[in-house]
């Protein structure tokens, strides 16, 4: 079972060709790691796999299937801000866990847990706006741990993290993905290699054939 | 009895404004509700423009011609000036909300409704408490005009009863009251914007 696969994209930013001919396949379960210079479409890749994006050739397959349009089953966690600035962050998790059609969703004990995992669970009764970037960061992870999402690409989400928090939380959240077989991207740049776990799976979009290309 | 024509005017701008924000919400939601062809349509985006532009000076002869000169004229001149620019803005966040939240309220199947009412508009707070001063000072412009040239009461009225008596120094009087009654009205909301918005972070 494959938790994505990606056939023959090609995709155009303003007439510029920044994927060209890409075809990736990620085992369900597995935890990748894309590497690569910024402007080699690793964001771009990631939203085209979430539905963000539309490709001018080529397709998107979940579990074997063609998709076109964005579903709970595959989330894109951005690096900006895309909290709910107007509501704290428990006030944000209930809205999701009333509001969203999350399958099977979380008790509030295990929400619980995760966030004091993460180092969140102080800041719940906080407005996002008052939060600094790591801690919003570490709070969309949890966001994401909600959400149930079979298949979860964090963009560049880790490194506004400090080292030595994220040496630590990285073992622990391993666990959680590897125990509900959840398939994970972490992108990042090249120098923040610090991770503190082993991936599945690598790859260097400074290898792909669209950037040899330009 | 000088007294009264301030509580008249103070009374017919805040009504006339809170209709002009009601109505410019309903119209903003409704044109963002049309099917998207309509909302990409030439034709229509120019009717829609096109008749935000005459000021609210240009209807009162309109209006007095179709429903006299009474205290629902004056307040619909209010609404001609004062809904524009909240129906503008409104529409505006609701087409441009912010990209980051578009794709995440698409991955969560939001519904339109509650992707509008729970994240476009409360993403956007300051703009919107923006819009409605802007259609505030608009109201006041528009009442002014409308009582000098169609009404029996308020400021507007007090101002051409002073003109007559050629008495200068009260119309100035009348202006001062005008600015000082608006400052109060828009210093009132800001500082319920920031009561309200304390979240933000400056």
């Amino acid at each position: 079972m494959n938790a994505y696969e990606v056939e023959n994209i090609t995709f155009f930013h303003k007439n510029q060709k920044v994927l060209s001919d890409i075809t990736v396949v990620h085992k369900q379960g597995d935890i990748g790691l894309w590497l690569g210079p910024s402007g080699g479409g690793k964001t771009s890749l990631a939203k085209i796999i979430c539905s963000h994006l539309k490709v001018s050739s080529g397709q998107v397959l979940i579990h074997g299937k063609g998709v076109t349009t964005p579903s709970l089953d595959r989330l894109y966690v951005c690096h900006e801000n895309d909290l709910f600035m107007w509501q704290t962050l428990q006030q944000h998790i209930n809205f999701l866990l009333k509001n969203v059609n999350i399958p099977n969703p979380p008790e509030m004990s295990e929400i619980n847990k995760w966030a004091e995992m993460l180092e969140v669970s102080h800041l719940l009764k906080k407005y996002s706006s008052h939060i600094s970037m790591g801690e919003a960061r570490r709070f969309q992870i949890l966001r994401s741990l909600i959400l149930r999402s079979n298949l979860v690409i964090f963009d560049e989400i880790f490194s506004a993290l400090d080292a030595k928090l994220k040496q630590r939380i990285m073992p622990k959240l391993l666990e959680i993905w590897k125990s509900k077989n959840a398939s994970v991207v972490i992108i990042s740049h090249e120098s923040d290699q610090n991770f503190n776990i082993s991936f599945d799976q690598t790859l260097d979009f400074s290898l792909l054939p669209s950037l040899s290309e330009r | 009895m000088w007294f009264e024509h301030v509580l008249v005017s103070n009374f017919k701008v805040l009504l006339g404004w809170a209709l002009a924000l009601m109505i410019g919400l309903v119209l903003a939601l409704l044109r963002y509700y049309l099917p998207r062809i309509i909302q990409r349509n030439y034709v229509f985006n120019l009717l829609v423009d096109l008749i935000k532009f005459p000021p609210p000076i240009a209807w009162i002869p309109f209006v007095i011609l179709m429903f006299g000169i009474s205290f629902w004229s004056s307040i619909l001149i209010v609404i001609v000036g004062g809904m524009p620019p909240f129906f503008t803005i409104i529409y505006d966040i609701l087409t441009h909300t912010d990209e980051h939240y578009r794709n995440l309220t698409a991955t969560l199947q939001l519904s339109k409704l509650k992707t509008v009412f729970f994240i476009s508009l409360p993403s956007q707070w300051s703009r919107i408490y923006t819009g409605a001063r802007v259609s505030l000072g608009m109201s006041w412009m528009s009442i002014v005009a409308a009582e000098l040239i169609s009404s029996q009461s308020g400021l507007g009225y007090l101002i051409q009863l002073h003109r007559i008596d050629l008495d200068y120094q009260m119309v100035l009087v009348d202006i001062l009251i005008i600015a000082i009654c608006g400052y109060v009205m828009n210093e009132l909301l800001l500082f319920a914007e920031k009561k309200h918005l304390s979240w933000r972070s400056s």
